[in-house]
């Protein structure tokens, strides 16, 4: 019987690679969506550590981009009990941060500019430089994605190069890897520079990394310096309440995936239904010979399950070569499509459940009629 | 046969209870801890022939005694979780968002996001309690004998060596919930 299931795929190549491309369709949209979902969670969730708190200005608890703090809070901070601390460097570290646009060889991109101080890497361990150096005054660090965000190819943005900002010029003097954050897409300058060129005196964010200090001891302290106008917000908060923002488009993304699969799904399931009915004298034949009912239901149920194997294959040499190399961007945020182990499950598990749905329908208009009537059609 | 099953079941539901026993006993010691952080000696009653508003009393200086009234106002949460701490402000000169009237103009009721800055820094004052060693005893203040946002308190303090001109931290001796 199974000979004869592979046989009958053989038969019909035609019919056979119809029924696998349009599997092999849904299959591709629901990794897709599912993988987008992955890396803009992923993207999210590792943006914040759960040891940083940042300092917000009161009022844009919301916004990094929108908050405004006190120089003079950056002294204040350091002095909190229990932060962190390496080589006699306390983990606090101001930062500007805010969309702008930037000039390379001559045309303008729009970029998200970042100052900061070398205690960004006390804050941020998961970041390392994979070329070059921390830029002093008149260099920058662009991200490992920053060409995604500049829409430029990726070696155009080397070390060396120089970008221009507000009639100033910047020489790239390394690139940092930030794995799965939103960082990656960003171009870091020096703190001083950026102040001095947008004549600001006060920061946009300060983030401390934790100690032996509590997040508590961080909210006492903006409690206590109401002068400061500070807010204390945890990292992981801040991104989670990003990640609500960016619900809709998850939602949107889900149902968008759902219906076009829903369309391709119809599409497999009549092509499915036109290949089977066509041979409803065939099975028919089988019947009369003295097979029965249940072992041509396994087979037509086989050639299915062999054609939606070979469309999850298919899908999943597809969506592992080709997502990585996708980036979506929403934003501020860039991230790549990624794909996880538990959404390759779900898909084999979905491409089985779909093998045994499109064989119902015309498994029963092939099976159950009485026997001299199929074989009178 | 039957007895000695018997035994065994009920031997195992003893102990099995009296162990739930010992752990409910336990749980209830260490809240009976938490809740003796604070004392009940710095809630109560204050007898005051003159009680100076958070605006007046941003003159006074580090360890200065001082009697003043406000109420518990701005910040989105202006108690600290777990910290015997919260902030109070001066009701004749910032207004709290539930006195505005407008709808979602302010993410809490006690916030006070429609006054400037400045003058946010100029009318609030906070407010802590302190253990023996001068530190801010670890235990969160809302909920306690009646305090709550929005609440108009009258504070009995010194004022902490940490103020200075800009911002005030006053060392509560005794809190009255109005």
């Amino acid at each position: 019987m199974f000979t004869y299931t592979l046989l009958n795929l053989i038969k019909s190549p035609v019919r056979t690679f119809q029924l696998i491309l349009a599997a092999t369709i849904v299959l591709l949209l629901m990794l897709t969506a599912g993988a987008f979902q992955e890396g803009m969670k992923q993207s999210l969730s590792i943006s914040g550590d759960s040891k940083n708190v940042i300092l917000l200005g009161v009022g844009s608890e919301e916004s990094m981009e929108r908050s405004e703090v006190p120089f003079s809070a950056v002294s204040a901070a350091k002095t909190i009990p229990g932060i962190e601390e390496s080589l006699g460097s306390r983990a606090v570290s101001p930062q500007i941060i805010f969309n702008s646009v930037v000039t390379f060889q001559g045309k303008d991109f729009d970029a998200i500019l970042r100052g900061i101080t070398p205690e960004e890497l006390l804050v941020y361990p998961a970041i390392s430089i994979q070329e070059g150096r921390f830029p002093n005054s008149g260099e920058i660090l662009v991200g490992k994605m920053a060409y995604q965000r500049l829409g430029i190819p990726k070696e155009n943005l080397t070390i060396g190069s120089e970008i221009n900002y507000e009639g100033k010029t910047f020489t790239i003097v390394g690139t940092f890897a930030a794995p799965g954050t939103t960082l990656e897409s960003e171009i870091w300058f020096n703190l001083n520079d950026l102040m001095a060129i947008t004549q600001r005196d006060s920061v946009s964010a300060i983030i401390l990394r934790l100690g032996d200090a509590e997040f508590d001891d961080i909210d006492l302290f903006t409690k206590q310096r109401l002068d400061l106008q500070l807010s204390a917000v945890k990292e992981s908060d801040y991104y989670q309440m990003l990640d609500r923002f960016y619900q809709p488009i998850q939602t949107m993304a889900w149902i968008t995936a759902i219906l076009i699969a829903a369309g391709a799904l119809f599409g497999g399931l009549n092509t499915f239904y036109a290949a089977l009915m066509s041979r409803k004298k065939e099975f028919a034949t089988l019947q009369a010979i003295g097979f029965s009912r249940t072992k041509i239901l396994m087979t037509i149920v086989g050639e299915s399950l062999f054609v939606h194997v070979l469309a999850f294959l298919t899908a999943a040499i597809i969506a592992l070569y080709l997502f990585p190399a996708i980036h979506v961007g929403f934003g501020s945020t860039y991230f790549s499509l990624s794909l996880t182990p538990s959404l390759i499950l779900a898909t084999f598990l979905l491409a089985f459940a779909m093998s045994v749905l499109v064989t119902c329908i015309p498994a029963w208009h092939c099976l159950t009629p009485p026997l001299n009537n199929l074989l009178k059609d | 046969m039957k007895k000695i099953i018997m035994t065994t079941i009920v031997a195992g539901l003893v102990l099995g209870c009296s162990q739930k026993e010992e752990t409910k006993s336990e749980i209830q010691a260490v809240e009976t801890e938490k809740i003796e952080l604070i004392s009940a000696d710095s809630f109560g009653h204050i007898e005051a022939e003159e009680t100076l508003t958070v605006t007046q009393a941003r003159n006074k200086n580090a360890g200065d005694s001082i009697i003043v009234k406000g109420k518990i106002m701005g910040a989105i949460s202006p108690f600290v979780e777990s910290r015997a701490m919260f902030i109070i402000g001066d009701p004749e000169t910032i207004t709290s968002c539930e006195l505005m009237g407008a709808d979602d103009h302010c993410k809490t009721p006690w916030d006070t996001c429609c006054e400037p800055k400045e003058k946010l820094a100029a009318g609030t004052i906070s407010v802590q309690l302190v253990d023996e060693y001068g530190k801010v005893i670890k235990q969160g203040l809302q909920g306690q004998y009646g305090l709550d946002n929005l609440k108009h308190v009258v504070i009995q303090g010194k004022v902490s060596e940490l103020s200075n001109a800009d911002t005030m931290t006053i060392v509560a001796e005794k809190i009255m919930v109005k």
